[in-house]
């Protein structure tokens, strides 16, 4: 068996925390990185709401989409405005966002905003693509 | 046996050296933003290429286009119904409809900018590409094969429109309390005008083309057009009728900058 000193000991611990300590600051720093450079849920929620929309309105028929995102921990304010889909994204302790995005085509006004959320987009046969 | 203070010292420096390495190579290979943009991009390219072809004004049935229409639609400047139903604001696109078998094509589309300008970030040099089989109706039951094609990218002219739009959206919802953006613009483009009616319009010219793009406003915060760098003493002007500002030929920065009481567009002016 291995006979360390004190010393050794010392050091391999001074190591091992080092090293954690560092693997710790790489994952906050790729986290910030990802905020800042748009891959965030504000980012992501806002496109795939006007996409959605985008896409429904050249669907047959009467459509009902729905979007639901359950994320726990991040709390959402959601507002559409004629094309544009903006999305307010908060994580708990951490940092805001808010990201937007637009549609092809007019979607009126709406507001939603919680820990989670549901968006159903609706385009019946005759009448335009509208969210609830 | 015994670890030796060498080794031990030696492990984490390999430790370090190898997270350095790792380091080095995402920050000079791997832009996230670049990435993150791609993949919008590419979404929103096919989600508006399938909405031109099932609903737009020059489809006759889902897929199946009218070539009188696209006649009147796809040739000459872009109709406002056009506009209405098929524009993105932060994207601007070139559709292309080619019969692959009487070889006739439709064109239309705002992408004039020089999108290997050195003035522009490698983000908004991303260029994504759609296509699409369609048949092509010609009358008395005629139906020729064919393909159309959406190229899509952010210029100048849709990154001014899409910031001024949201700067006013997020202000008013008081998601933000100050918003600045940075927007280059390339040395193609001679001026700029900025119309308000009912809607706001900004126009880019270069050469003999004008390319513009609209969005429906909301009475504040209000647009200010703000002479740049040339012009410090002139105070910033509210935006009324039409506004038209020279550029320098050179790469400018336009500022969009926003708070609750108004949106201030700053333009180097010549």
């Amino acid at each position: 068996m291995a006979k360390y000193t004190t010393t050794d000991i010392i050091i391999i611990c001074f190591g091992i925390i080092l090293d954690i300590a560092i693997i710790i600051l790489i994952i906050g720093e790729a986290e910030k990185q990802m905020y800042i450079f748009g891959l965030r849920p504000s980012e992501s929620t806002s496109t795939d709401i006007a996409g959605l929309a985008t896409i429904s309105k050249g669907l047959v028929g009467k459509v009902d989409l729905v979007y639901r995102n359950v994320t726990q921990g991040v709390f959402y304010k959601i507002f559409i405005e004629d094309r544009i889909v903006c999305v307010y994204a908060q994580l708990t302790g951490a940092m805001n966002t808010t990201d937007c995005s637009s549609a092809a085509f007019n979607l009126g006004e709406d507001e939603f905003e919680g820990n989670g959320f549901e968006v159903t987009i609706r385009k019946d046969v005759e009448t335009d693509v509208e969210l609830k | 046996m015994r670890t030796s203070l060498t080794k031990i010292l030696s492990t984490i420096i390999s430790y370090a050296l190898m997270l350095a390495v790792i380091f080095f190579v995402i920050g000079k290979y791997l832009d996230l933003r670049v990435e993150s943009f791609s993949v919008d991009a590419t979404r929103h390219s096919t989600n508006l290429l399938q909405l031109i072809l099932t609903s737009s004004p020059i489809v006759k049935e889902k897929l199946i286009l009218d070539s009188d229409k696209m006649d009147n639609y796809l040739s000459g400047s872009i109709k406002k119904e056009w506009e209405d139903s098929c524009e993105l604001l932060e994207y601007d696109y070139n559709l292309s409809v080619y019969d692959l078998e009487n070889k006739n094509e439709w064109k239309t589309g705002k992408l004039i900018f020089d999108s290997s300008s050195e003035c522009y970030f490698d983000y908004q040099k991303i260029k994504t590409y759609s296509e699409m089989p369609v048949s092509i109706y010609y009358g008395d039951h005629t139906y020729d094969p064919g393909i159309a094609n959406l190229i899509l990218m952010r210029t100048p002219l849709s990154e001014l429109a899409f910031w001024t739009s949201q700067a006013s959206l997020r202000i008013r919802k008081g998601t933000d309390t100050e918003i600045i953006k940075d927007i280059r613009i390339g040395k193609e483009i001679d001026h700029i005008k900025f119309t308000k009616s009912s809607d706001i319009t900004i126009c880019m010219k270069i050469g003999d083309s004008e390319i513009c793009k609209s969005f429906p406003y909301k009475s504040y915060p209000e647009i200010k057009i703000c002479p740049g760098e040339c012009i410090l003493d002139q105070p910033c002007k509210k935006l009324e009728g039409s506004v038209k500002c020279n550029l320098p030929g050179n790469c400018n920065v336009i500022t969009v900058s926003a708070n609750p009481d108004e949106i201030n567009i700053t333009v180097p002016v010549s």
